[in-house]
C-alpha cells in the first residue's frame, strides 16, 4: 500500500472517528430534548474539530513512518486518483445538500438542520476518500 | 471500475529481463511502485512521457514495450 493510499485511509478513518465523537458529545447533551433537536454547544464543535485534526495528524504520521521518502511525492496516477476522489466528493456534496435545503423549507428545528448539514458534509468527505481508496485498489 | 485498455504491455517481462525490481523501475522513471504494478497489470494507462521513460529505462523501443491490440475499435 502506497503512502497516498494510506493517507486516504487515514483521512477516512479520522473523519469517522471525529464524527462518532461529535455524535457522542451531542448525545450526552440531549438529556431532555431528542438528539435531533439538541443544538451542539460551541465546546462540542471545537472538540470535534480538534479531534479531526489530531486524528488526521496522527494517522498521517503513522502512514509517513511506514513509507519510504521516494513515495511521498504523488506521481501522475496518484494525482489522477486524488482528482477523481475530489470530483466524486464534490458531486456527493451537491446532491446531498438538497436534504438540508428541503428540511429548511419544511421549517424543521434549527438543531435538526445543523446536524443534517454536518452529516451532509461528512458523507461527502467520506465519499471523496472512499473513492480514492477504491481507485488505489483497482489501479486508477 | 477500471476499463479494459486497448493495448497491452511487456513491462513486467522486460523488467525481469533487465533484472530490475518494481521498486527499481519505479525509481528510474520517477513513479511509485504501486503505479508500476498497476501498469504491469494493465490497470493504468501511463502518460506519453511516462511511457517514454519506461521504454528508456527498459532499454527497448516504445512499440516493443507497449503493444496495440489488433482489431480493437478505433484506428491504431
Amino acid at each position: 500500500m502506497g503512502f497516498h493510499e494510506r493517507t486516504s485511509w487515514a483521512a477516512l478513518l479520522s473523519l469517522l472517528v471525529s464524527t462518532a465523537i461529535y455524535w457522542w458529545l451531542v448525545e450526552r447533551q440531549s438529556s431532555e430534548t431528542g438528539f435531533w433537536e439538541t443544538m451542539p454547544t460551541l465546546t462540542t464543535i471545537i472538540l470535534s474539530v480538534i479531534a479531526t485534526v489530531v486524528f488526521s495528524v496522527i494517522a498521517v504520521i503513522i502512514a509517513k513512518h511506514a513509507t519510504g521518502a521516494d513515495e511521498m511525492r504523488p506521481d501522475e496516477r496518484e494525482q489522477l486518483i486524488e482528482l477523481r476522489g475530489g470530483y466524486m466528493g464534490y458531486w456527493a456534496l451537491n446532491i446531498l445538500i438538497i436534504v438540508p435545503l428541503w428540511l429548511f423549507f419544511l421549517d424543521v428545528p434549527k438543531a435538526t438542520l445543523f446536524h443534517t448539514i454536518i452529516l451532509t458534509s461528512t458523507v461527502a468527505g467520506m465519499v471523496e476518500h472512499a473513492t480514492q481508496i477504491v481507485r488505489h485498489r483497482i489501479g486508477a | 471500475m477500471a476499463r479494459d485498455l486497448p493495448f497491452t504491455n511487456r513491462v513486467r517481462e522486460l523488467r525481469e529481463l533487465n533484472g530490475m525490481t518494481q521498486a527499481e523501475l519505479a525509481q528510474a522513471i520517477g513513479m511509485t511502485r504501486q503505479t508500476v504494478l498497476a501498469i504491469e497489470r494493465g490497470k493504468y494507462s501511463p502518460s506519453l512521457e511516462a511511457a517514454f521513460r519506461i521504454s528508456l529505462a527498459l532499454k527497448h523501443p516504445l512499440t516493443d514495450v507497449f503493444v496495440w491490440l489488433e482489431g480493437d475499435q478505433g484506428a491504431a
